[in-house]
């Protein structure tokens, strides 16, 4: 556990993150109640029993929180694993081996991030229509050409290591040295840009799911319940304070891991961290030019 | 010549926006003579069926999908982007929603930016740790929260608990001035307060780059008071870089404007596209997704060229 211990972003964020992994991975046994039956009388007030109050038809706010914690951090985490998956997959591939397919690669990925990233994704839930698997594939078209330029950039800038042109000239067929010498290298700057990555995801299908593009009610997302929140913040304005706390604490839950990890990374010192090193910045977030806060 | 190739490239871009609007709007399960139709139970399957082809060929729904791109492009470039569902032309329905749109977004490029420069170089300064630190702590901030959660958590204090301002709506400047006003104050906080975290970030990075520069040393060297140091020889050229985030950052704050919109009830683009994707209303769709493609499109046109302008080492390239 070396790498955790002196490096405090990490362990906080980490810290931040773990109550809702857990809520993400058991709401049925962290939750008192059933997110969607009718317990009280609409906006009752905190006890001992419903923690948080009922919302506006009556059901328990902390369940509906919990249950929302495995909605919303499945999103996120599937849609950045697709991604990375299949972002890292091409870059690796096309920067690896160059010519023609890198050039393509690269001005597709300028193109798709040329466009309001979460205008995209309104215009194809907005088409297909509204469900967690739809944001999930939404997102998950958004992020790839971030990894992608990201894994092209890196696999460029290994290839010309000595280590690597070592292990051509003895044979290596091109698949082996990408799994053997490239993926190793990348993985800890990738790392930091998956876990920035997973914040702006969560952050986005929040955002949707507040648009009322996101997870159909009555299943609980934390951008749902905000939506309904807002209607009815003249009658009880604290229902609206804990989904954006959630989520908020989430996502710098996410921003401070990848901070750690960073710092973790360019004190291994491995080639790719000396990569990373050289040009400050580069994660598949900033090598993909997006640069922006949350949608 | 200098501007005629990101001029160019405009047109090529949007261009290359509406095909594929176009595209995936054509194919979206059920089509305007659908709906024109309606479910109309009355009628046997090939009655309705028939209805529906007579209403196509009207349409002009009955031709190829190219065609139809083509005509729709013939009209569009003369401002006539058909006829929305509910009956009326969609291009002054649309020009009427992103006037508002455009009002939000661009006097909030007016606060944030001047703002973001001031808060970067007051904390890049010598003898201005806690400054420095507090900034840099509250930008972090302004990057992870959500802008609706930021737009509710206004409402609840300034409408809710003070009651000095109305939670939401809009009335025309022209008309109520002031009620106009204050209409506007809090969505443009809600957009103001992350863009110019964002902003700051960019900008103090790329001032602390230029302090570490030759000229920099000279300026110091000759004994220019910090002030000058910072605002007539870093800053200018710390600005530059930011230009590109610029760029970047239009997009992201329309989207913004979007979410706003619809907190606020702040009639803009935004809840016309969503209320067009609702009744699948594809002439309006289109023409919306088109308007804020193309205020995205000119907006990174005018960076470049003042890009351009600004750095004699692009204008010469």
């Amino acid at each position: 556990m070396s790498w955790l211990r002196h490096n405090i972003r990490l362990q906080i964020g980490l810290l931040l993150l773990l109550p809702f992994l857990l809520s993400a991975l058991l709401p049925g046994v962290i939750a008192p109640h059933s997110p969607t039956d009718l317990l009280d009388a609409p906006f009752a007030a905190p006890s001992g029993d419903l923690w948080l109050g009922t919302d506006e038809i009556g059901r328990d706010t902390f369940s509906r929180l919990v249950y929302a914690a495995r909605t919303d951090i499945k999103i996120s985490l599937g849609a950045t694993l697709i991604a990375t998956l299949i972002g890292v997959t091409i870059g690796l591939l096309v920067g690896y081996r160059g010519g023609v397919a890198s050039t393509v690669a690269l001005r597709v990925t300028d193109v798709m991030l040329a466009f309001p990233s979460i205008l995209l994704a309104l215009f194809l839930v907005a088409v297909i229509g509204p469900s967690d698997y739809i944001v999930m594939l939404a997102l998950t078209i958004l992020y790839i050409p971030g990894f992608t330029r990201f894994a092209r950039g890196m696999a460029m800038s290994l290839r010309e290591r000595a280590f690597v042109e070592a292990s051509v000239i003895s044979g290596a067929r091109p698949w082996y040295v990408i799994r053997k010498h490239l993926l190793p290298n990348a993985i800890g700057p990738l790392l930091v840009g998956v876990s920035l990555t997973a914040a702006y995801t969560l952050l986005a299908a929040a955002t949707l799911s507040y648009l009322g593009l996101g997870t159909p009610p009555p299943a609980p997302s934390w951008g749902n319940m905000l939506q309904a929140s807002f209607n009815y913040v003249f009658q009880d304005w604290r229902y609206g304070i804990w989904p954006g706390l959630c989520i908020v604490t989430v996502a710098l839950g996410y921003m401070l891991v990848s901070e750690g990890i960073e710092v973790a990374v360019l004190r291994s010192g491995s080639a790719g961290a000396r990569v990373a090193a050289d040009a400050p910045g580069v994660t598949p977030i900033t090598a993909g030019g997006k640069t922006g806060s949350a949608p | 010549m200098r501007f005629l190739t990101p001029v160019l490239s405009l047109i090529g871009v949007l261009l290359a926006i509406s095909v594929i609007t176009y595209a995936i709007a054509s194919a979206l399960p059920g089509d305007a003579a659908e709906i024109r139709t309606g479910k109309r139970d009355d009628l046997t399957f090939e009655e309705r069926t028939q209805l529906v082809n007579a209403e196509r060929k009207r349409l002009g729904l009955d031709k190829p999908v190219p065609v139809q791109f083509a005509i729709w492009l013939e009209k569009a470039v003369q401002g006539d982007f058909g006829i929305q569902e509910g009956g009326g032309p969609v291009g002054p329905a649309v020009v009427e929603r992103i006037i508002p749109s455009l009002e939000l977004a661009l006097i909030t490029l007016v606060i944030s930016l001047p703002l973001a420069a001031l808060l970067a170089v007051r904390s890049v300064r010598r003898g201005k740790r806690v400054f420095a630190a507090v900034t840099g702590q509250l930008s972090t901030v302004g990057f992870v929260v959500p802008q609706f959660w930021l737009g509710i958590l206004l409402v609840i204090v300034f409408a809710v608990w003070l009651g000095w301002l109305p939670a939401g709506g809009y009335e025309p400047f022209r008309e109520l001035p002031v009620e106009h006003v204050q209409r506007l104050i809090m969505p443009l906080m809600t957009l103001v307060i992350p863009t110019t975290a964002v902003f700051f970030h960019f900008m103090r990075q790329s001032l602390r780059e230029s302090l570490q520069t030759q000229y920099i040393r000279t300026a110091r060297a000759k004994g220019l008071s910090e002030s000058a140091v910072l605002y007539r020889h870093a800053l200018p050229n710390g600005l530059v870089p930011s230009l590109t985030v610029l760029g970047t950052q239009f997009g992201q704050l329309l989207g913004g404007v979007v979410v706003v919109e619809r907190i606020f009830n702040w009639p803009g683009i935004g809840g016309l596209l969503i209320y067009s994707v609702e009744r699948q209303d594809f002439n309006t769709l289109i023409a919306c997704v088109m308007a804020i493609a193309a205020a995205y499109v000119i907006m990174s046109t005018l960076i470049e060229i003042a890009y351009r302008l600004v750095d004699p080492r692009i204008r010469r390239a």
